[in-house]
């Protein structure tokens, strides 16, 4: 499973995106994997994909590419977890989408994160301090 | 979150296996779902390059930026950017 960030999922979505080709190219590379998002990644999305035609590409993305919405449940203990990991690395000021990646990464060793984010690789941990495996390579 | 009642029809050897994972604490509901889950996961990922390539450009042929869609005004991939500008929408909002 791949667990698509912001960034590359507004790049998809948005032709002007300065990213948009290499999300594509990366998409494609990525099309043997499932895909998989979390609800704040796609409330970050709709801020900067604000018009009709943009959210209903969104819309589209997320049906026809079948993107799985994650976690699959409702779990508290989650929102725990993330905001304790948006504790740790306060002085970073990690926003809650980037939370919800590592927290989920941390839960399935299987996942990898698909973000054009450098803090993914540079500095930020799953909670248990190992890292964060990346679905693509820098960009 | 609406949801269907789907009956299974079970032959005698399966309906002892329900019966023995139902003793032991499995929910059979929740299996299914799980399994569900699993199997589509496996059919969804096994899409070509080509595949996905055509569908975000059907997507696209189907859902244009009209002409006069104004530029974004900052870099979304600056996390910086990005943030102010989320906040400032939300100012804006309320």
């Amino acid at each position: 499973m791949i667990l698509i960030d912001t960034t590359p999922l507004v790049a998809l979505c948005d032709a002007r995106d300065s990213r948009h080709r290499v999300a594509l190219k990366d998409l494609e590379a990525l099309a043997s994997a499932r895909l998989g998002v979390c609800e704040a990644v796609l409330m970050e999305a709709c801020f900067h994909l604000p018009s009709d035609a943009q959210r209903h590409r969104l819309r589209a993305a997320l049906d026809q590419l079948y993107i799985a919405a994650l976690p699959r449940t409702d779990d508290r203990g989650f929102w725990l977890d993330v905001l304790d990991w948006l504790l740790t690395y306060a002085d970073h000021q990690p926003d809650w989408a980037d939370g919800c990646l590592a927290v989920l990464s941390g839960r399935d060793a299987s996942l990898k994160v698909w973000t054009y984010d450098r803090e993914f690789r540079t500095t930020w941990r799953r909670p248990d301090g190992t890292a964060i495996p990346m679905a693509v390579s820098r960009r | 979150m609406t949801s269907r009642l789907v009956n299974v029809r079970l032959d005698e050897e399966r309906l002892r296996k329900s019966q023995t994972l139902r003793e032991s604490g499995v929910t059979l509901s929740d299996l299914v779902r799980e399994a569900i889950d699993e199997r589509f996961d496996e059919l969804a990922g096994s899409g070509t390059a080509r595949d996905l390539k055509t569908v975000m450009e059907r997507i696209f042929e189907q859902y244009p930026d009209p002409p006069d869609l104004p530029p974004r005004g900052y870099d979304v991939h600056d996390r910086d950017e990005a943030r102010r500008a989320i906040i400032g929408k939300l100012r804006r909002v309320r």
